[in-house]
């Protein structure tokens, strides 16, 4: 092995690729943006990576009430997003927008007294936690968060709600406490997907990258092809007009598209057993429409690109973001709020979301139909982008 | 057929061409003549719309391709100086697509497609992939691809670029065939001097100026000799030879005999305006400076010589 080889061929390496600078640039910038979309995707996480946003609603309005709200919000491994009413908090959650809801029953502070100070047989103080189970995070750290949230509140704040002094805790006391824990019920429902199979679970996650990368893919190199085979100036010379070849190739690609959203839904449906609750139209709508989103990306790309390679890196930085602030590696709900305004703009979450309302919450259309339309209109604007963005480019 | 006048192309701060003035009649094969880097694809581009000019006009049937480019588009058929087809697909497909962009009937493209093949002698290939013909057989499929739709006008990009002379030469004969049996106007681009005489007028460009619009023909007669040049053919051509030849011209062009000398080789080009008198008078001139020369002949002037006398440099024709 020559030195003086490996040098050359360094040099000439490093003079290809800086000679073209959408590449270099892309390969500069591309680990920026992408640490960026994951520093900001988990800012607001907590070491513990297993964090489930929460709105809290406080019917009671006690004392023992407020402590115990304090006690979620001191939580490592809750992030207390809104606290508000019920009817609010189940839309919320409905929504997508929080992993869990906690409500503290009317009567709380009451039925806790009333329990461990006169009688055993009395109604207990209830606590209701619904937890989205179509996440995996949400799952695991129920437990963390009782655990965390409740031997700090029996520990506490109910002897002192109790009259007893800090003085007075003794360890006498605790045993006495920790025998009597059951003052408070604790009732745990796990929405959506409670005896789902794996594979149902995993659907929402999966499906929208790989169809979305199937559609960037896909048309990303259709223009360019064109342009690297040295066949789009000699077509460029007929009356055809440059808004016709983009349409025309793009119909092309919808085609395989409709395609790919059949066979993904039918093999899933008989040879996985994937039940689309929200309907199968439905379903194929919203595959359909995330790899249509993925066609319009990847044709807008190859209306600028002029190489091959320029495409390609694009692509990949671009699935590596989507994937990041898309919700398929972490729920949006525990991003910071201006993160997650950025991951509502890009067209991923909305197929996840579409897509996991389907599946695995079964809500009802209407619930889907807004990421659905978000999906077509921001897929349609990527193709008025892309026809601008062709009609300006020197060919 | 086509009226240019006062082309000029600017991109950035570059001129490319300037000032081309020409007009092309219906059934006329005009050649576009100019050494590498002339501005010959240029003006190319402004003709297939590709490149607005700046100032300028150019009228295509009728159409100014700067504000009815669409229109323009649909009179001309385009030959690039690369293929520019889609290697896998078959020579038929490819007529079809290129020609199906002009908005005629499929059963009449297909039929012209297999018409085409016939004339471009590649009937047998018609169901064949692109990629898998020779470089003379791609080129033949482009010209075929191009005269689908049927059009008035026919704009050859180097046709002939990369093809070897006896390639050339048949695509040229071919080319002729066509422009005669249907009465397609050409405009064809080459650096290859020796394609001027295919030619019913020669576009002549060096560094982006127009030097000259006129037949072969009137470009040869209006040199010194009307069209003939005294050759003489020297021993040898070295440093000394060289260097006696430019005693000679200088000489020869004091005393008016020559009015200028081609010393590109060992045979040296003479050209005069009384070759009579001129033949009786160089040998002595020669003699006068040392010279001696094996062979003195009258020739038919070309148009490289043209070139040279017009430009006052000399040709190149490597790309």
């Amino acid at each position: 092995m020559g030195t003086r080889e490996i040098k050359r061929v360094f040099k000439n390496e490093f003079d290809v690729i800086s000679s073209d600078r959408k590449t270099f640039a892309v390969f500069l910038l591309g680990p920026i943006i992408v640490m960026a979309a994951f520093g900001a995707a988990t800012m607001q996480t907590r070491p513990q990576l297993i964090t489930m946003s929460v709105a809290i609603v406080d019917e009671d309005r006690s004392p023992l009430s407020n402590n115990l709200v304090a006690r979620f919000e001191q939580s490592e491994y809750v992030i207390v997003k809104y606290k508000t009413d019920r009817a609010t908090a189940e839309q919320l959650f409905q929504e997508g927008k929080i992993d869990a809801i906690v409500i503290i029953e009317r009567g709380f502070d009451n039925k806790a007294r009333t329990f461990y100070l006169y009688s055993s047989e009395s109604e207990k103080a209830r606590l209701d936690l619904i937890v989205d189970n179509s996440y995996f995070i949400a799952p695991v750290a129920v437990p963390l968060t009782l655990q965390t949230v409740m031997i700090d509140f029996y520990l506490k704040d109910l002897p002192k709600a109790l009259g007893f002094q800090s003085e007075q805790i003794t360890a006498e006391v605790v045993q006495q406490l920790v025998s009597r824990l059951q003052v408070v019920y604790v009732d745990v429902n796990l929405a959506y997907g409670k005896d789902l199979p794996f594979f149902t679970m995993v659907f929402p996650l999966m499906t929208p990258i790989v169809l979305f990368t199937f559609g960037l893919f896909m048309s990303g190199l259709s223009i360019v092809g064109e342009r690297v085979r040295g066949t789009l100036p000699r077509l460029l010379k007929t009356p055809i007009r440059r808004s016709e070849i983009v349409l025309g190739k793009l119909l092309v690609y919808l085609g395989i598209a409709i395609w790919d959203s059949l066979v993904v839904l039918l093999l899933s449906a008989f040879l996985f057993g994937l039940t689309p609750k929200g309907g199968a139209l439905l379903m194929f709508l919203a595959l359909f429409l995330t790899t249509y989103t993925g066609c319009t990306w990847g044709m807008f790309y190859s209306t600028f690109s002029k190489t091959e390679r320029q495409v390609t890196d694009l692509k990949s930085y671009t699935t590596l973001v989507l994937m990041i602030l898309g919700g398929v590696v972490f729920p949006l709900s525990i991003m910071p709020e201006p993160v997650q305004v950025m991951a509502y703009v890009l067209p991923l979450s909305h197929s996840v979301n579409a897509i996991r309302a389907a599946t695995v919450k079964g809500l009802s259309p209407e619930f889907i139909v807004g990421d659905l339309g978000y999906l077509f209109v921001f897929g349609t604007a990527l193709l008025g982008l892309a026809l601008i963005s062709f009609r300006y480019v020197k060919d | 057929m086509i009226a240019v006048r006062n082309l000029s192309v600017v991109r950035g701060k570059k001129t490319l061409v300037q000032g081309i003035d020409f007009t092309v009649e219906r059934g006329e094969i005009v050649g576009i003549l100019g050494p590498s880097g002339a501005g010959k694809t240029t003006i190319i581009k402004v003709l297939t719309t590709e490149y607005p000019c700046s100032p300028g006009q150019v009228i295509i049937g009728g159409h100014d391709v700067a504000t009815q480019a669409r229109s323009a588009k649909q009179i001309f058929g385009y030959v690039p100086q690369e293929h520019q087809l889609y290697e896998d697909l078959t020579f038929l497909q490819n007529v079809m697509y290129f020609g199906g962009q002009y908005g005629l009937d499929q059963a009449y493209l297909l039929e012209r497609a297999q018409r085409m093949a016939m004339i471009v002698e590649l009937g047998e290939k018609l169901n064949e992939k692109v990629g898998r013909l020779s470089g003379g057989q791609k080129k033949r499929v482009s010209v075929a691809t191009a005269l689908a739709h049927d059009p008035e006008l026919v704009i050859l990009d180097e046709p002939t670029s990369g093809l070897d002379p006896a390639t050339r030469r048949a695509l040229w004969k071919f080319l002729k065939s066509v422009n005669q049996s249907y009465n397609v106007t050409m405009i064809v681009t080459t650096h290859f001097l020796d394609e001027a005489e295919f030619c019913d007028e020669l576009l002549i460009i060096n560094r982006g100026r127009m030097v000259t619009y006129d037949s072969p023909r009137n470009l040869k007669m209006r040199m010194p000799g009307e069209g003939k040049a005294i050759e003489l053919e020297m021993f040898t051509l070295d440093d000394y030879v060289s260097a006696k030849l430019s005693q000679f011209e200088s000489k020869a062009k004091k005393d008016k005999v020559v009015e200028m000398v081609d010393r590109s080789g060992y045979r040296v080009k003479v050209f005069c305006k009384d070759i009579p008198a001129a033949t009786a008078k160089i040998p002595h001139l020669l003699a006068e400076v040392g010279l001696g020369f094996k062979a003195m002949n009258i020739v038919d002037t070309s148009v490289e010589d043209a070139f040279i006398y017009l430009t006052g440099e000399r040709y190149k024709e490597e790309e």
